[in-house]
């Protein structure tokens, strides 16, 4: 095995989890991580050798927000085949807070979500994510502060109900 | 009074909450909001999405014989049949050699364009599951031994010349049926029973003006629930008969729509 390999591997859990912290669904998460890891593994030769862990989260947030650009918020549902991979009851938080968050979450714009997600999720330094995403230390903070306000404001209408009807 | 600045950068109230300021500096930023009750609430409110996020997300998903078997075959430059790939063509062939219809091969690859008629199936029928399947005395509003009639009936109310499928092979037999709401709009129920007493219920409502969807699984509060569209109709089967039983049940009710 390879060192590129077995970094990879060992790296592997957090991709997930930061896939998962972008992704409506973990069929979503899944699809996004293994797209991440065949363009990891086909552009292998431009990799500097320095900060895999850097390089695989960048890949994945550009992958994340293509996937984005192209299907407008797609609800999350479960396949058949993915189905049977389902944890039941892994998840250790209040079901319904969980709900809440991510359904919040979901209405972020996918760049800021990135950038909250990469800060509190992944605990990198705001300098980290800067360089990790290319943008200038001023927009991480800009999209951070959007993305705090905005999620503060759909949580606390969140006890309001919408009906939608269908037209 | 304290010594604390009168005014703080919102940058470094961000890197408050994130735990990113020297200790110092935090405590100067503790005093400003002990004085500044309003950005104090909106640091609180911060404060507070960061532990929801963590406790929803923080958790890293262990690694399964699936990841490795990824990155051992990418890392041979395998080309990896994406999971879409996978779905789409699994039921290709499932439904090819079963004889069923080729036009699932369509809907499954169309399975990224959910239909919203579609998207209601997999609750209302696992209502319907819930609601009628522990009737003891009503659960039907016309019994198996008027088949005839029952589909009849509902093949009238929703359009469709409807046939109960014959689950006999599996051990269900057809208890009856009744007409639902499904989507402001009628829908046919029928049950069945096997031979202990396990109940499924079949949904088949209106989906015309959408397109088909693949065949998907849906699971909650231990109801099982398979549905998919196609030519106009939405259909789902629910039972809490376990999920290979009820894929079974739901194989023979695709294989006659």
């Amino acid at each position: 095995m390879s060192r590129f390999e077995t970094d990879m591997l060992a790296i592997l859990p957090r991709l997930k989890r930061y896939a998962r912290s972008l992704s409506a669904s973990h069929a979503d998460a899944d699809d996004l991580v293994q797209d991440c890891l065949e363009k990891a593994f086909s552009k292998r030769e431009t990799w500097r050798g320095e900060n895999l862990q850097g390089w695989l989260m960048t890949i994945l947030t550009n992958l994340n927000r293509n996937r984005l650009r192209r299907a407008v918020a797609t609800p999350p549902m479960v396949d058949y085949e993915a189905a049977g991979g389902v944890e039941a009851g892994h998840e250790e938080s209040d079901p319904l807070a969980r709900d809440r968050i991510a359904a919040a979450l979901d209405r972020l714009h996918p760049d800021q979500r990135a950038v909250l997600m990469l800060v509190v999720v992944e605990g990198y330094a705001y300098g980290e994510v800067a360089a990790m995403l290319e943008i200038p230390l001023g927009t991480v903070m800009s999209r951070l502060s959007r993305a705090r306000r905005t999620l503060a404001a759909i949580l606390e209408g969140g006890n309001i109900v919408e009906f939608r009807r269908n037209t | 009074m304290n010594t604390a600045p009168d005014s703080f950068s919102e940058n470094e109230l961000h890197a408050y909450v994130d735990g990113k300021l020297t200790p110092e500096r935090r405590a100067e930023v503790e005093a400003f909001l002990a004085d500044h009750p309003e950005a104090a609430a909106e640091v609180a409110a911060w404060r507070a999405q960061n532990e929801a996020i963590r406790a929803a997300f923080g958790t890293e998903p262990a690694l399964g014989a699936q990841d490795r078997a990824l990155v051992a075959g990418l890392s041979k430059g395998k080309k990896v049949q994406t999971r879409r790939f996978a779905i789409a063509a699994g039921f290709a062939l499932f439904f090819l050699a079963g004889g069923g219809a080729g036009s699932l091969l369509t809907s499954a690859l169309q399975k990224d364009a959910p239909v919203q008629i579609a998207q209601l199936l997999p609750e209302a029928s696992k209502a319907n599951y819930l609601i009628y399947a522990g009737e003891r005395r009503h659960p039907v509003e016309v019994a198996a031994s008027e088949e005839e009639h029952l589909v009849r009936w509902l093949g009238n109310r929703i359009g469709k010349t409807l046939q109960a499928p014959d689950l006999t092979a599996k051990g269900f037999s057809l208890v009856g049926g009744r007409l639902v709401p499904f989507a402001e709009k009628p829908g046919a129920m029928l049950m069945y029973e096997n031979g202990s007493g396990d109940r499924v219920t079949v949904l088949i409502g209106v989906n015309s003006g959408h397109e088909g969807t693949a065949f998907r699984f849906s699971e909650t509060d231990g109801v099982s629930t398979f549905y998919w569209a196609d030519n106009g109709f939405g259909y789902a089967m629910s039972g809490a008969v376990g999920r290979e039983t009820l894929l079974g049940l739901a194989h023979i009710l695709y294989a006659q729509y």
